[in-house]
């Protein structure tokens, strides 16, 4: 048994690396670096947010976490089970604990299945229950999840985009997991139903005590739904403190200019304006130093010489920056 | 002669498709003055790209069809143009910038060709000539290299980078109208803001007018002057942006506005709207907000509301704001 304190999930160096098909045998292979030496622990309970633009790896980390891809470096530790190199057997039986909803909710839901179908999916898997007893199940899942049990029977094209995201949500509930993947679930919706699904993922992790990794790039949504915020930036983690700390007192220069990037309803601040230049190094060939110092404002010397490493500069508050203290000052 | 650059009348687009008739736009009316920002609202369904490509006659049709309305520009009604006519003003006097930079360039071609192919048209300049605006224009929206830049083909450039060359192809004919259909929604923050400041940049050096359709709001309030507010294909508020933003006046503005989540915001429920957008083939009776308003009224259910002035800058859709 372990005990209520250690972390649910704790991910230690993690890396994953996916090779680039070279063009010539004999070439010197090359990877894209989409995940790097990422170490950080889930507690029971917590939502942790991950932010971070398109191609940070904040996607590749979320499926490293639950083994939905074997990794190129590190250790992952579910629930004090070292599951790194578990085979698809193995993982099996652990995938009852940990459960995933996807961002697309057209493409994640298997148009030739009805809705009690889909729900009904992971009992088949785990071989779990009679006929009647998922039947009822799903009637449950359904209710809890805001969609009528009437529609059990109907496809998943009958219904709106975020009716299919609670089917979604509802898959992922059914063997009352501990631990939920969130990867953008309300990226494809319009803001009057991003606000329904994001209280209902709220409802859920009060009613049951989920735990959640919640990937997004909309920094607002991050914000409301985390209790702790991890930044990435080209597979690095550059900051991560709990979530007021991080949005009021944000010290890496990315974090920074991350959110005032983003265009706020308010109308006493400045016009926005560009925070950074350029586009984002190609992760094939990462930049040497700091992976942030070909855009960073405050570049210097050591920063093209010198990975910074993640360090603790507060309480629970952890940085990947070499100047960290003057920033904050 | 007035002084609107742009002027739309009762503008419907109609879909006549094997469910029925789709009314995507039905009796759009707005003006926009010169060098004026007007930001266009709403989420999926509620018709604002239908809008825009009305405006540029690019409904596809059938089944699409545009059934009433004008488009005036300049004193000219698009809507009236032949076909030979409306090519020689797409590009010209109106440009549109897309969604999606990674397919609105055409693949086979090098970004200065698609950049030169404009300048030829509209403005007859030979090779040589276009050659050398296309790398000044690049340089304009901020392409580093423009020299390099100008032989390269849309694959060597990023997301953001794409989305710069369709601005310096949409601004090189120096248009009155700019016509911006989500032109940040595929973009990271980052790069958002830096096509956001570009865009209020060129503005305010070519005193261009622009039509901002996205369905980010807060997009809309860092460069719109102002607002107007679309659901299931018709007005429901428009008005200065500062004033609709911090005073909406219709419950789906101000619904819309509460449910977005805000930084530093520590409510623990937001605020919802409940059910969905309204199928536009089967739109429900009276006001086509009622089934998901908070503040419905008996009325609302059965008469369709009409568009109340509230001010000469401030016009709603909803029966609490009849006079009568």
């Amino acid at each position: 048994m372990t005990n209520d304190s250690a972390p649910l999930l704790s991910l230690r160096n993690v890396r994953k690396w996916f090779p680039v098909a070279s063009s010539k045998i004999g070439e010197r292979k090359t990877y894209v670096h989409a995940v790097n030496d990422v170490s950080l622990d889930i507690k029971r309970g917590e939502t942790l947010g991950i932010v971070g633009e398109s191609g940070c790896g904040k996607t590749t980390l979320g499926r490293a976490m639950i083994r939905l891809q074997k990794l190129t470096g590190g250790r992952v530790i579910f629930d004090g089970e070292d599951i790194t190199n578990y085979n698809e057997k193995q993982l099996r039986p652990l995938r009852k604990h940990m459960q995933v909803i996807f961002q697309d909710p057209y493409s994640s839901l298997d148009p030739r299945m009805t809705v009690s179908d889909i729900i009904a999916e992971p009992f088949v898997f785990q071989n779990m229950y009679t006929k009647t007893e998922r039947a009822e199940r799903v009637r449950e899942l359904m209710s809890l999840c805001g969609l009528d049990p009437i529609y059990a029977r109907r496809y998943a094209h009958e219904f709106s985009g975020g009716q299919r995201q609670r089917i979604g949500i509802a898959r992922a509930l059914a063997l009352t997991p501990q631990f939920i993947l969130c990867d953008e679930p309300v990226s494809a919706l319009d803001v009057s139903i991003q606000s329904q699904i994001l209280n209902l993922l709220i409802s859920l992790q009060k009613k049951s005590g989920l735990t959640y990794a919640f990937i997004s790039h909309n920094l607002s949504v991050v914000y409301h739904i985390s209790d702790r915020i991890a930044v990435m930036y080209l597979g690095y983690v550059v900051e991560l403190a709990p979530r007021k700390e991080l949005y009021f007192h944000a010290v890496h220069p990315y974090t920074k200019a991350l959110l005032k990037s983003i265009p706020k309803i308010s109308f006493d601040s400045e016009p926005i304006k560009a925070q950074l230049r350029g586009d984002l190094p190609n992760p094939v060939n990462l930049p040497g130093g700091c992976v942030f110092c070909t855009r960073c404002p405050n570049s210097k010397g050591r920063c093209q010489m010198e990975l910074p490493l993640l360090r603790e500069i507060a309480p629970g508050h952890q940085v990947a920056c070499h100047y960290a203290e003057e920033t904050t000052a | 002669m007035s002084e609107n650059l742009l002027d739309v009348a009762n503008l419907a687009t109609y879909f006549y498709t094997d469910e029925g008739i789709i009314y995507a736009l039905d009796g759009l009316s707005f003006s926009v003055k010169k060098g004026e920002t007007l930001g266009i609202v709403g989420e999926s369904g509620s018709g604002k790209s239908v809008t825009a490509l009305s405006m540029m006659r690019l409904v596809q049709s059938p089944p699409g069809k545009i059934v009433s309305g004008s488009v005036i520009v300049g004193g000219e009604d698009i809507l009236k143009k032949s076909k030979k006519e409306i090519k020689a003003i797409r590009g010209d006097k109106i440009a549109m910038i897309f969604q999606e930079p990674m397919t609105a360039l055409n693949p086979v071609f090098t970004v200065g060709s698609q950049i030169m192919e404009s300048l030829r048209i509209h403005l007859k300049m030979d090779k040589k000539q276009a050659r050398k605006k296309a790398i000044d224009m690049l340089s304009k929206v901020g392409i580093p290299l423009p020299e390099k830049r100008v032989d390269e083909y849309p694959h060597q450039l990023s997301g953001g980078m794409r989305q710069r060359v369709m601005i310096a192809i949409a601004l090189c004919c120096n248009p009155e109208l700019l016509i911006c259909d989500e032109p940040t929604t595929a973009l990271d923050v980052t790069i958002q803001a830096q096509i956001l400041e570009l865009i209020n940049d060129l503005k305010k050096e070519f005193n261009t007018s622009v039509l901002m359709i996205t369905h980010d709001l807060g997009v809309i309030a860092q460069v719109s002057d102002n607002v107007l507010v679309m659901y299931a294909g018709k007005e429901m508020e428009y008005g200065g942006v500062r004033e609709v933003f911090q005073h909406p006046l219709h419950p789906y503005t101000g619904a819309l506005i509460k449910s977005i989540p805000t930084i530093g915001n520590d409510r623990d429920v937001l605020h919802v709207i409940d059910g969905i957008v309204p199928s536009l083939s089967k739109r429900p009776d009276g006001c086509l907000f009622h089934p998901r308003c908070e503040k419905c009224m008996d009325i609302c259910r059965t008469q369709r509301p009409g568009l109340y002035h509230i001010n000469d800058k401030r016009r709603v859709r909803c029966w609490l704001y009849c006079a009568e």
